[in-house]
């Protein structure tokens, strides 16, 4: 086992008696903890990932959002049980490498740089029920509890201005002089806007796109030159990925410490499908986004034809035209038409 | 290879982008989503020849378009028109400008009022909804939450255009702003008016709330404030740099928490502060969260205003950061949340800072997340001063530590819910729990912790 003091806080959220529900928040949680537990993934030990999923809280699906589950406590009874049952490493109060809270459902942004997930029991008249991300991050930072931490939010940011932030309430944790962690926050969405789910699982789950997308960014699809997966590769690919996916103008935000995700990777393909509108049989050149240079020329014999490409931008050209077809190659696949 | 010769021929290209206006952040991103330049309002940069995206923001609107550096071309400019800011005042070159309502707010504030005035304009800015009594639920109050004025009743309304407003001839001081949804609830804000100058106060009705559960309502908690010389009232002015225009673009960049405004215009608002308090506030708040906070502004904002507006609080929390000795303490809401956040530092551990039974520590716990201005939801507040809650804390911890996990059924109010759960949480005994240690993980000062032990103490014993 690659990262055996590693710890995960899943939280996934389908149901929402008056917020109206989602179909793809728990599968986010499912697919993550894959990802987490694979040993070319996380490399956890599975008993080390704790899920709070709406679906075994609820014995049966609550029709009032007074009565629905998880709430607050709900998540916060997770990190007084990190407190209290993770025993610290000596003297210092080291519990773990590396600390993963994972959130998936409706969320806002109560501040700029923050995101907060809102409990199934939230409603108008219980917006305070949500659980701020960033904050809670905060929380146990400087405590020396982990050397480092990564929060992932697949959320709307949707700006409330009714809403508070919600308060944790837990008794503040004494800082530790020689913690020094390190903090990564991956984002869905900038503030004031949504993020969609839809059928992007293994088997045509509904997923959110932002957990779809952050599982190809850690898996490989960008690598820095040593085949890492860092804050920095995966904030690059998200970039395009998100914008591409959300097709708004906007995508991701992502911001912290160039924490190193994974390692050793060699750099996932995609398989990208180019569709021609014309039937010329002109020759086409692939170019290289980076370089300006000729990566192939191609001789269409067909309606369409295939390449593998790494994550990147080229762009597609008939010889002896000035008309160019730019295109982000990410994900497994990828159509074009040109 | 003769010496001197270069190993690599990569080519460059000096490029220029201009973006849309002076207040968009600009990224030049590579092929490969690497961030290889940034500006503000323009950017240069060398950079070899390839595919690059040149990325716009305004706020939180993005634009990005393609860009192909090989030589032939050096200057770009975007195609697409300038981001508008979303600013509730009607001014020329916003979203929600509207000649009508520019005109409406001019003739309003022109209106000789008092040695101070406050103009409050509540105004419909999508001409699609139905707009049926203006200004309802809008209202403006004294300190002790009285009423002045109600919009509806006591303004002036204009149906047909869909914008309604007061305009008060007031002594100088704060006020509250108050606005009442019968889905919402009531919310409130303060203003303060300054002897000689004008205090106009935009909103405009919105949408609150979320997913099919959305309702229009006046919008206080986004409603921008000016200020301007008496007799001079609301000049929808055009221009980018004057006053009411660079307010509200300080006031957007406070709130998106970036510095995104050209340095010159926060020297500006330095300027502006002597006919505008509240802009020289703000572009102080917005150099404190600049990479490397300019202290000398900061300095002489507060130099300037100390003469002006010795009592507000936002003022008095710059010069505390400035170390300065302010002599008193805080019992009004400041009008930024900036300030909020800098009195609330000291305020967790001095019981002083935040006096209990002042208006401060009342609506500490009801304080809305969402900034620049602090807004919070009202609730009738208490007059007693309370002070016996540290000798009951011990009663009150014993009870709550006693119970089962089922016997927590009875409804409180937010702040005795987080109370309760922050002492159930904590892993002290009775005896060595403390008040500040309280404040200090709810995040609220003293005061108001103390007022909230004190009501929790008095609910327990009534349900026993």
């Amino acid at each position: 086992m690659k990262n055996p003091t590693d710890l995960a806080l899943l939280v996934g959220i389908n149901t929402y008696p008056a917020m109206g529900s989602l179909q793809g928040a728990e599968n986010d949680v499912l697919e993550f903890e894959k990802w987490l537990i694979d040993p070319l993934g996380g490399g956890m030990d599975p008993n080390r990932v704790w899920k709070v999923l709406g679906s075994q809280l609820n014995p049966v699906p609550p029709t009032h959002a007074y009565e629905a589950r998880p709430w607050s406590l709900d998540v916060y009874a997770k990190i007084r049980q990190l407190k209290q049952n993770i025993p610290d490493s000596g003297a210092y109060p080291l519990k773990g490498r590396r600390l993963y809270l994972f959130f998936s459902g409706h969320g806002f942004s109560p501040e700029f740089n923050e995101t907060a997930l809102f409990m199934a029991n939230a409603a108008h008249d219980a917006l305070g029920e949500n659980v701020p991300g960033f904050a809670l991050v905060n929380y146990m930072l400087g405590s020396g509890w982990f050397e480092e931490y990564v929060l992932i939010m697949d959320c709307c940011r949707d700006f409330i201005s009714t809403a508070t932030k919600g308060t944790h309430s837990m008794p503040n944790l004494p800082p530790h002089p020689e913690a020094d962690p390190k903090f990564a926050y991956f984002y869905a969405v900038p503030q004031a806007n949504k993020v969609p789910e839809r059928k992007l699982g293994p088997n045509g789950e509904m997923q959110g796109i932002f957990t779809a997308s952050v599982l190809e960014a850690f898996r490989g699809h960008k690598t820095d030159p040593n085949g890492k997966v860092t804050k920095q590769t995966v904030k690059e690919y998200l970039y395009a990925a998100m914008l591409d996916r959300l097709g708004n103008g906007v995508s991701a935000r992502v911001d912290g410490h160039d924490i190193v995700i994974a390692e050793d990777m060699t750099p996932q393909k995609t398989k990208v499908t180019v569709r021609l509108k014309s039937e010329s049989t002109k020759p086409i050149e692939l170019k290289d986004g980076s370089t300006l240079a000729v990566l192939d020329t191609i001789t269409p014999s067909a309606g369409q034809f295939s390449l593998e490409l790494e994550f990147g931008t080229y762009f597609l050209s008939q010889v002896g035209s000035q008309e160019i077809k730019p295109f982000t190659a990410y994900g497994a696949r990828y159509e074009v038409e040109f | 290879m003769e010496r001197g010769t270069k190993l690599s021929s990569e080519p460059t290209n000096r490029i220029r982008i201009q973006g849309p206006s002076t207040l968009a952040e600009l990224f030049l991103i590579n092929a490969r989503y690497e961030v290889v330049a940034r500006g503000v309002g323009s950017l240069e940069a060398i950079v070899p020849s390839g595919l690059y995206f040149a990325k716009t923001k305004v706020g939180e609107s993005e634009m990005q378009e393609t860009i192909l550096v090989d030589g032939s071309k050096t200057e770009w400019s975007f195609a697409a028109p300038e981001p508008l800011l979303a600013s509730p005042v009607p001014l020329p070159r916003t979203l929600f400008w509207n000649e009508a309502h520019a005109k409406f707010a001019s003739d309003l504030s022109g209106q000789p009022a008092g040695p101070c005035s406050l103009v409050f304009v509540v105004r419909e800015a999508d001409a699609s909804r139905p707009w049926r009594q203006p200004g309802i639920g809008a209202s403006v109050c004294d300190m002790e939450g009285r009423f002045i004025a109600r919009l509806h009743r006591h303004g002036q309304t204009d149906p047909a255009e869909r914008i309604g407003g007061v305009n008060l001839g007031l002594m100088p001081g704060p006020y509250r702003l108050r606005v009442n949804s019968k889905h919402f609830g009531t919310y409130e804000r303060v203003v303060w008016l300054k002897e000689g100058l004008q205090t106009q106060v935009f909103a405009i009705r919105n949408s609150i709330g979320f997913r099919g559960q959305r309702r229009r309502m006046t919008d206080l908690m986004g409603a921008s404030v000016l200020y301007s010389p008496l007799h001079e009232g609301f000049v929808p002015d055009p221009d980018p740099e004057s006053a009411p225009q660079v307010s509200e673009a300080v006031a957007a960049a406070l709130f998106a928490g970036r510095p995104t405004v050209p340095d010159m215009w926060l020297r500006e608002s330095q300027y502006f502060a002597r006919g505008n308090p509240l802009l020289g506030l703000m572009g102080a708040y917005l150099a404190l969260i600049q990479a490397e906070p300019d202290r000398s502004l900061v300095e002489h904002v507060a130099h300037d205003l100390t003469s002006m507006v010795p009592e507000w609080p936002d003022l008095l929390s710059l010069r505390e950061w400035l170390g300065l000795d302010i002599g008193t303490s805080y019992r009004i809401p400041p009008m930024l949340k900036r300030s909020w956040e800098m009195i609330l530092n000291r305020a967790t551990t001095n019981e002083s800072t935040v006096p209990g039974g002042s208006l401060l520590s009342q609506i500490a716990p009801r304080i809305l997340s969402s900034g620049p201005w602090l807004t919070w939801q009202y609730s009738p507040e208490g007059t007693a001063q309370r002070s016996e809650s540290g000798t009951r804390l011990p009663d009150v911890v014993r009870r709550l530590k006693a119970r089962q996990p089922d016997e927590r059924a009875v409804k409180r109010a937010p702040v005795q819910q987080y109370l309760e759960q922050s002492i159930e949480f904590s892993e002290r005994e009775d005896e060595e729990m403390s008040l500040e240690e309280l404040a200090r993980n709810m995040n609220l000062p003293l005061s108001s912790v103390d007022g909230a032990v004190a009501e929790l103490a008095d609910e327990l014993e009534a349900e026993d």
